[in-house]
């Protein structure tokens, strides 16, 4: 597979995603515990007998015991579905010295994460965006979705400039189901935008999580002066002869990152910075330790 | 506006060089694809006018910088109106008038001016020729010395220029200046107006003068001066009145005093001008003197501080009293009174002299001496006496006829037809007291009670031609008649105390004062004997005295002289200075003259003029701002500093950027180093050291700059560019390889402890260089040099520096010296121990080096022109190489080592 290679996956065995928070209303039956009781193998409690509770669920043993009708109850277990939405914009392309560009960076991250997913039993589903919605996987469980996202994605270049105000709440209409959302972005553009698009994904039950995915030039501005500033999206040039530019456009950067973050924070979504120039493993397994412990 | 080397402006146009660069930089950017551009845009958007505003101006500070080093590189010079000038013609007007002697700061302003003038003088070139006219109110020299003269040959006139008494008018030297050129030449010469430039100077209206130039004292002159004292009118010796004016914000005092030793002392307030009768002196003589002075506290311009005055007083009018009743002289008649009041004239209550004779028949004595006859009780008139007194009247004078108690009608009427009233029966008075008077009667009758004075008796009086009626009784009737046409009085009464209390009562005074008045015409007035300083002294004596015939003078200073009277007349002519002058014509008869400074034209106001017809100089700088003025100026320096100044803040600019915080600190370490480099350069360094000896020690005074940096051109000897001037008890003459002692005229004798420490210096291996600057040869400079110089070392002499000399060899290969001016022998030299000591130089070597503000060479070498400047330059450098090298070149140790090298073919 192009995005996902065996070394990857070994470092990847054993991490295990558990979204922590969702209340599952799926009726497929998966890995995932769920607070209403069901049917798994996994004894949660013993309770009295109220009229209209199955006769098949009560525990015959106890009974035999306490000469009282006790029910079985048992843990019930789901599969959730997640969504992944990959921004395709052209801005994706970008990468600088020594490091991968950001698409190919995005790419990986949702093959591991669907790949995570997918041994866990869940079902992974891959939506491509730009301006509008270019690409469409829905959710299925099993390890075959995995061939078709690699594939797909493969077959798939960043195209297009970004519009996350229409292209997010078109995607978002399409999710009928409630799942987990990964929006993969570089964030580039304007933060306003995207901090609404990504609002719209909120709707409903979902859970959304943003990866936002940067090349450290794009933190730093690490370049010789004077420089020419030419964009991927759209036809235009800057020119910057002035070293102190960069402190400026540093310190803009943070602010703008410290945007997104309290902006998704307070909208209940978390978000995760990824470097290109960081192991993609060693960020992701990041995230897993995060999530896990039910860190944002 | 022009160039010295016009030829540099060609690269003016590298100055565009900064903004080019910055825009082949900028476009000169690596291209990089950038994901997106939002946040840069936005950044830039913010940042991009104060990052473009500051991008524009460094590149324009960077552009003016080297425009600004190209502009001075091609030295720039600002025209002075004689800069191309090769000789400049000169006029000085100096102001002798009293007020130049205002001080400031301890000196008067004449001498600020003379110090000031001499320095400008010595910038002059020789061939410049000078005009110096002093004036004042006229002008203070002789006709035959207004010629053009060198600069040197004026700065030998300016010690004999005195501030004098005179006032200042400005047209008077003006036109004589006119007079002197041709209106064609007007245009080419220069005027220089050392003068205070006050309004008072300014007598005639002036047209505008184009190359003129004049001083400005700036305003804060406060000078107190007395204008004038005078008498007061009716004459009483007593008062004075003054016209003071004060300009100080401070009261000061003005103190009186008189010949005869009386004082009065009295406080007048600041910024006034005062006019007042100040001086109320106890009792005088009438006939004395009033003489003394009027003295304000002493401020900046003394001079007219002080105020001298000296008034004769009036003859007094003769009048002749004729009476017919023998007791009339008695008391209580009213001839005592007359004769009490008047006789004691001493007191000086009335300025009249009555003499008496009694009626009787016969003819009248001369009545042409008098002014006025009084008639008292006088009987019956003959006719040839009536007659007499008729063409008395008929002259103008006065007759007051005052009428008895015994008169027969004949009696009266042999004078009514020429008195203005007819005279009735004596009747009893119906009240006491008069009836107010006219209001024209004068200040005097004010404080007077008319209805105290009790006439108990009076004769009925008839006016006859409308005479004027100056008296009357309470009821109206008239008891003094004037006529209209003559001088002729009659009274109704007599003054004894039968008649009234008029005689003991304080209208006395008042009442014969106006009838005197009446009949003897107008009073004299008191005689000024001020005269204007310069004005003579002339004293007439009439036919009626005796004249002396010597008199004595004793001016204020002192000095007597004796002057012969002809023809009853003597004249003084020299009234030279302010004060008083006693004329002593024996017999104690003295005359008193004050003489002042005149203060006719307002000298003592010192108020400037603010648009004078000529330019105006700041008084501190006037001479190099007149130099600039004629001569340009060097704007070189300026623009360096322009330039200059537009770096550091180029530089300020740009360390705003990142790497600003690390250039502060270094800028401040480059503060804290200069200072410790410059004292570091001063102890290797060569320095130029003179001797401060003597009146003239610097007659060059950039002469060293010049030297200098023509020593570090040629050489590689380390020189400082200060310069260091000692005395001989300055311990840094020992640290001076070479002193210089210049000079003209000698210094002082040296003391033997200064003998010592020359002897000790130039033993200790020191050398000294004289020049003697003088343009003659010897004089009493090179008449020191050798007295000195026998005292220092007894057994050894200045010698001639012939050819081959090391002189000649220690930089540049010479055969002969050169200087200014060449003599012969020019160049001497002491030898000590084998080295030379001493040097004495003959031929102004200083003065090839002097230049002018375009760095022209100041004075002409004379005879050899350049060539002879150029040998003075080389001998010059070839004494301070001596002087740090000795005889290294004559020894030639080198030699072989160089010869070796080339030799070696080492490069």
């Amino acid at each position: 597979m192009r995005y996902l290679d065996a070394v990857t996956i070994t470092k990847l065995k054993g991490l295990r995603l558990s979204p922590k928070n969702l209340t599952h209303s799926s009726d497929m039956v998966g890995a995932h515990k769920k607070s209403t009781r069901g049917f798994s193998r996994d004894f949660f409690q013993h309770r009295p007998y109220v009229p209209g509770d199955d006769p098949r669920t009560l525990d015959w043993k106890a009974y035999a015991r306490f000469d009282r009708f006790y029910v079985r109850e048992f843990e019930s277990e789901n599969l959730f579905a997640t969504r992944i939405i990959l921004d395709q914009s052209r801005s994706m392309l970008f990468r600088s010295d020594g490091n991968p560009s950001k698409w190919d960076y995005a790419c990986r991250l949702a093959m591991a994460l669907s790949w995570t997913l997918l041994s866990q039993g869940d079902a992974v589903g891959l939506m491509t965006i730009s301006d509008r919605l270019e690409m469409e996987i829905p959710p299925r469980p099993g390890f075959p979705r995995l061939e078709i996202l690699d594939e797909r994605l493969s077959q798939t270049n960043p195209l297009g400039m970004s519009a996350p105000e229409t292209a997010l709440p078109l995607a978002a209409s399409k999710i009928k189901k409630r799942s987990l959302i990964v929006f993969i972005s570089d964030l580039m553009g304007e933060t306003e935008q995207f901090i609404k698009g990504i609002i719209s994904l909120k709707t409903g039950r979902n859970d959304v999580v943003v990866f936002h995915v940067l090349d450290p030039r794009e933190r730093d501005l690490n370049f010789e002066v004077p420089v020419i500033f030419d964009s991927l999206e759209e036809e235009s040039e800057l020119a910057v002869g002035d070293q102190e530019f960069r402190l400026s456009y540093a310190e803009e950067f943070e602010k703008q990152l410290k945007t997104y973050q309290s902006a998704l924070h307070q909208n209940q979504i978390s978000h995760h910075l990824f470097s290109t120039d960081r192991p993609l493993e060693e960020s992701f397994g990041r995230f897993i330790k995060k999530s896990v412990l039910g860190m944002r | 506006m022009g160039f010295l080397s016009p030829l540099i402006l060609w690269a003016l146009p590298a100055a565009i060089i900064p903004w080019l660069a910055n825009l082949w930089i900028r476009r000169q950017g690596r291209k990089i694809e950038f994901s997106d551009l939002y946040l840069i845009r936005k950044i830039q958007s913010q940042t991009l006018s104060s990052s473009n505003l500051k991008n524009s101006l460094l590149t324009f500070l960077r552009c003016a910088i080297i425009f600004l080093l190209i502009l001075s590189y091609a030295g720039p010079i600002k025209y002075g109106s004689a800069t191309k000038k090769t000789q400049i013609d000169l006029a000085i007007l100096i102001d002798e008038s009293y007020s130049m002697g205002y001080l400031e700061g301890g000196k008067t302003r004449f001498s600020w001016l003379m110090g000031s003038l001499e320095k400008l003088l010595k910038q002059m070139k020789p061939q410049d020729r000078m005009l110096l006219l002093p004036f004042s109110n006229r002008i203070n020299a002789e006709k035959k010395d207004l010629t053009w003269e060198s600069p040197n040959a004026i700065l030998k006139h300016l010690p004999l220029l005195r501030v004098g008494y005179g006032n200042t008018d400005f047209n008077i030297p003006l036109k004589t200046l006119r007079a002197l050129w041709p209106d064609s030449e007007k245009e080419k010469h220069f005027v220089l107006v050392l003068s205070d430039g006050a309004r008072h100077g300014f007598r005639a209206p002036m047209e505008k003068l184009n190359r003129a130039f004049g001083i400005d004292w700036g305003e804060k002159e406060r000078n107190d001066y007395v204008q004038s004292v005078k008498i007061l009118e009716p004459f009483d010796p007593r008062h004075l009145a003054l016209t003071v004016f004060t300009r100080n914000p401070k009261p000061t005092s003005l103190v009186i005093s008189t010949l005869s030793g009386q004082k009065s002392q009295r406080l007048i307030p600041g910024n006034a001008e005062i006019h007042a009768n100040l001086l109320t002196l106890p009792k005088t003589n009438s006939k004395a003197f009033i003489t003394g002075k009027a003295s304000l506290r002493e401020d900046n311009l003394p001079i007219d501080d002080s105020f001298f005055f000296s008034f004769a007083p009036p003859n007094p009018a003769p009048i002749l009293c004729i009476y017919g009743d023998p007791s009339f002289l008695e008391p209580p008649h009213t001839g005592y009174f007359l004769k009490k009041i008047l006789s004691n004239s001493a007191r000086g209550l009335l300025p009249y002299s009555l003499s008496f004779r009694e009626a009787g028949p016969g003819n009248l004595p001369d009545l042409s001496s008098y002014q006025a006859v009084i008639l008292a009780h006088p009987g019956f008139l003959p006719p040839n006496q009536a007659g007499e007194i008729r063409k008395f009247l008929k002259e103008g004078k006065g007759v007051w006829f005052i009428p008895g108690a015994k008169y027969s009608n004949d009696d009266l009427a042999s004078k009514s037809h020429w008195l203005p009233a007819s005279i009735g029966p004596l009747v009893r008075a119906e009240a006491s007291g008069l009836k107010p008077f006219l209001p024209q009667f004068g200040h005097e009758w004010k404080n007077i009670d008319l209805s105290q004075i009790q006439i108990a008796r009076y004769h009925l009086l008839e006016n006859k031609n409308n005479g004027e009626v100056i008296l009357k009784s309470p009821l109206g009737y008239p008891l003094f008649i004037c006529a209209k046409d003559s001088r002729a009085c009659v009274s109704a009464f007599s003054l004894g105390i039968e008649d009234s209390n008029l005689a003991v009562e304080p209208a006395l005074i008042p009442f014969l004062r106006l009838v005197f008045k009446k009949i003897s015409g107008p009073l004299q007035t008191p005689q000024s004997y001020q005269l204007a300083i310069q004005e003579p002294i002339l004293k007439k004596w009439d036919k009626n005295s005796a004249a002396p015939e010597n008199i004595v003078v004793k001016t204020p200073d002192g000095k007597k002289i004796k002057l012969h009277v002809s023809n009853r007349t003597v004249i003084f002519p020299g009234t030279a200075i302010p004060g008083i002058y006693e004329l002593d014509a024996g017999n104690h008869q003295r005359f008193f003259y004050a003489v002042n400074v005149n203060r006719n034209f307002k000298e003592s106001d010192l108020t400037p003029e603010r648009n004078p017809p000529w330019k105006l100089l700041s008084v501190r700088s006037w001479v190099k701002e007149f130099m600039r003025n004629l001569k340009g100026q060097n704007e070189r320096s300026f623009l360096f500093v322009l330039a200059l100044a537009f770096f550091s803040a180029e530089m300020l600019l740009s360390s705003f950027s990142s790497k600003g915080k690390k250039i502060l600190p270094f800028l401040f370490l480059l503060l804290l180093i200069s200072p410790q480099k410059t004292l570091a350069e001063d102890s290797d360094a060569f320095i130029w050291t003179q001797l401060k000896m003597g009146p003239n020690w610097d007659p060059y005074p950039n002469a060293y700059h010049s030297i200098l940096s023509f020593v570090s051109q040629l050489t590689s000897a380390p020189v400082s560019s200060k310069r260091r001037v000692i005395t001989l008890e300055d311990p840094k003459l020992f640290v001076s390889p070479l002193v210089i002692l210049a000079g003209e005229e000698p210094p002082e004798a040296l003391s033997p402890k200064e003998i010592r420490i020359l002897s000790n210096y130039i033993r200790a291996g020191g050398i000294l260089w004289i020049e003697n600057d003088s343009e003659v040869a010897g004089g009493d400079f090179e008449n020191w040099t050798k007295k000195t110089l026998k005292e220092v070392f007894p057994q050894l002499s200045l010698l001639p520096v012939k050819s081959g000399n090391i002189l000649f060899k220690t930089f540049f290969l010479m055969k002969e010296a050169g200087g200014l001016r060449l003599q012969n022998p020019g160049l001497e030299e002491l030898d000590y121990n084998g080295r030379i000591a001493v040097i004495y130089d003959r031929n102004d070597l200083l003065g090839v080096w002097e230049k002018d503000a375009l760095g022209n060479p100041l004075y002409p070498a004379i005879p050899g022109g350049s060539l002879q400047r150029e040998l003075g330059k080389r001998l010059t450098l070839n004494i301070i190489l001596y002087a740090l090298t000795v005889d290294y070149k004559a020894d030639a140790v080198h030699q072989p080592y160089l010869l070796e090298k080339m030799r070696s073919g080492i490069p």
